[in-house]
């Protein structure tokens, strides 16, 4: 029992270096670095923005419909006097909120399920893959719009709708490392020395899963950004009067000639889904150098 | 092959059954249904309804029936155009529902899988010359960017700054109308096709074989037609099952920004009014398609890998 702790301390200085060397490494992608930079300036302007500006994103404004950009309404005004440039940016914040949210439930869901599904093996593995290749089976966006349907039209309800049915991916990578973590020596010689298989799991398997649950986030929260904004193309998920970048992007489709009702919210998302491409693409090289 | 094929067949039943008992008791378990709400019924006219629905039945009776139905071809009776039948609605006689929906997608899948193919191989031979970066570049920028951000972008171009194109409908299914919605699905497929068409061809010139066979003095045209395309082709085949699911999906959406009648507005009524009967119809029927898709790629592909064969 002795040297049970200090054989632990071993490996804790090489988990730090691996981690460490990523970051350096990660941090002389000039690309992803400015894609992060991006995303976090984004994000944070999707906070600040509505509450300083001082203009109301939902009141009616008779006397300033449909202004093209000026030095008021930087991104001009919609049909109903409202400034476009505080609606891009609420817009932005309820649709980071859905994105960041459904992707940590995707995340949450995905590694558990994918985890306990490569560790335990056999026939409850054989059960587990086969319900992922069912659902596989199933159009992503008709299930969503079903689910929808079914359970109401809000925004909570939506986005667990999203969560509920994107998890198949990532459970499936998951296990894929689960499988060749668990015939790691470390492994065998928890399980050998009477360590509980949920503690196995949590404590060894999971952490060691993190490089790949770390690109796929990256790359699950503009999905779920996409998701969320082809469902407000049929009316589904946000609502009038509170707006998103999907919804934003369909009034813009519905009033060509006012070009700026399309092209602001259209281009900030653009540059939020490149970005995360981008920074997702650098995270993968980063962890793995090859 | 006859043997191999039918076996996969016989194999996706079981899947198939599965999504509909799924799609079909998500359904029914969940509390309410569609007559309730909106506007008073009369106790009688209500159970009447209920009674043409099946409602009043107990759930196993409805989901024999159901499945019973299914086998015979019908998906029931849309619940929001009160009487009629789903099968009318989704395989209209005229142009409309499902056929726009098919049409578009064939129409994408025509265009963009022998397109995406040979830019691919032309980057993968040339590689990094700048075709070959415009071919990298362009399915980071559109596996990014979705049809639902391109297709309004290619409207405010194409159709209202310039004029050239209609911005929306059907017309008689014309170029003209078709040229813009199918424009926006090539754009959004092909880059990928094309990637993964490089990456394997770069894959496969490295090997051995191929080595060998430029060794011994074949003609670069022969390495290439006899000995290189078959397993370069494997990935791009194994690309585009899973890949039609997407174009389906991703025709419903272009439908949505051009205003077409096809599944998509099916869809968007069958949300609004809740009529369950409709999007179940929408689900099982997708999901029948991309099992059908799944099949013929396996089968394909089984022609293609030697490896494979029995």
């Amino acid at each position: 029992m002795i040297f049970k702790t200090k054989n632990l301390d071993i490996d804790a200085p090489a988990t730090k270096g691996f981690w460490r060397s990523v970051f350096s490494r990660l941090s002389r992608n000039k690309l992803a670095m400015t894609s992060g930079l991006i995303i976090v300036t984004l994000t944070l302007m999707c906070i600040v923005v509505p509450i300083f500006s001082g203009v109301s994103y939902d009141k009616t404004n008779w006397g300033e419909i449909m202004q093209s950009p000026n030095m008021v309404h930087w991104f001009g005004t919609d049909s109903l006097g409202r400034d476009l440039f505080v609606r891009s940016f609420i817009g932005g914040r309820i649709t980071f909120e859905i994105a960041f949210a459904a992707a940590f439930v995707v995340l949450l869901v995905g590694i558990f399920y994918g985890a306990i599904a490569g560790y335990v093996g056999g026939k409850v593995d054989t059960v587990m893959m086969r319900i992922v290749d069912i659902l596989y089976g199933i159009p992503f966006l008709f299930f969503c719009i079903l689910l929808i349907t079914l359970f109401g039209n809000s925004m909570a309800l939506s986005f667990v709708a999203i969560a509920a049915i994107s998890w198949l991916d990532m459970s499936r990578i998951v296990r894929g490392q689960t499988l060749s973590i668990k015939h790691k020596e470390y492994v065998e010689a928890a399980m050998v020395s009477g360590v509980s298989n949920f503690k196995i799991i949590t404590r060894h398997v999971i952490p060691n899963l993190l490089g790949v649950v770390i690109v796929y986030a990256a790359l699950t929260v503009p999905n779920m950004i996409v998701l969320s904004a082809v469902l407000s193309f049929f009316g589904l998920g946000v609502t009038e009067p509170m707006t998103s970048w999907g919804l934003l992007i369909s009034d813009g489709a519905q009033n060509m000639q006012a070009w700026w009702l399309l092209l602001f919210p259209a281009g900030l998302m653009i540059i939020t889904l490149l970005s995360f491409a981008f920074f997702a693409n650098g995270l993968r090289d980063a962890l793995d150098p090859r | 092959m006859l043997k191999f094929a039918i076996k996969r067949i016989l194999v996706s039943i079981p899947t198939l059954l599965a999504i509909i008992t799924l799609v079909f008791f998500l359904v029914h378990i969940t509390p309410g249904n569609p007559f309730d709400g909106e506007r008073a019924l009369s106790p009688e006219a209500l159970k009447s309804l209920m009674a043409q629905y099946r409602l009043d039945l107990p759930m196993w009776q409805q989901y024999l029936l159901y499945l019973n139905d299914f086998i015979h071809g019908s998906f029931g009776i849309s619940m929001k155009y009160l009487g009629q039948p789903i099968n009318h609605l989704l395989f209209p006689d005229n142009m409309g529902g499902f056929w726009v929906t098919l049409r578009l997608s064939i129409y994408t899948m025509v265009i963009a899988v022998p397109f995406g193919i040979i830019c691919g191989a032309y980057a993968g031979l040339h590689k990094n010359s700048w075709f070959d970066k415009l071919v990298v570049s362009s399915n980071i920028f559109f596996t990014a960017v979705p049809t639902m951000v391109t297709g309004p972008l290619c409207v405010l171009v194409f159709a209202v700054t310039f004029r050239l194109l209609p911005a929306g409908g059907w017309g008689d299914g014309d170029i003209a109308h078709l040229f813009l919605p199918v424009l926006v699905l090539i754009l959004a497929y092909t880059p990928t096709i094309a990637f993964v068409t490089r990456g394997s061809i770069i894959d496969v010139l490295n090997s051995n074989y191929i080595r060998t066979a430029r060794a011994k003095g074949l003609p670069t045209k022969k390495i290439l037609f006899k000995h290189a395309i078959r397993p370069t082709l494997l990935p791009v085949i194994s690309l585009l099952g899973p890949m039609f699911a997407g174009i389906l999906v991703g025709a419903v959406v272009t439908e949505q920004i051009f205003t077409l009648p096809g599944l998509g507005v099916l869809t968007t009524n069958a949300a609004t009014n809740r009529d369950y009967n409709m999007i179940m119809a929408i689900t099982i029927l997708g999901s029948i398609l991309t099992i059908v898709f799944n099949i013929v790629v396996d089968l394909l592909y089984m022609v293609l890998d030697p490896k494979i064969k029995q």
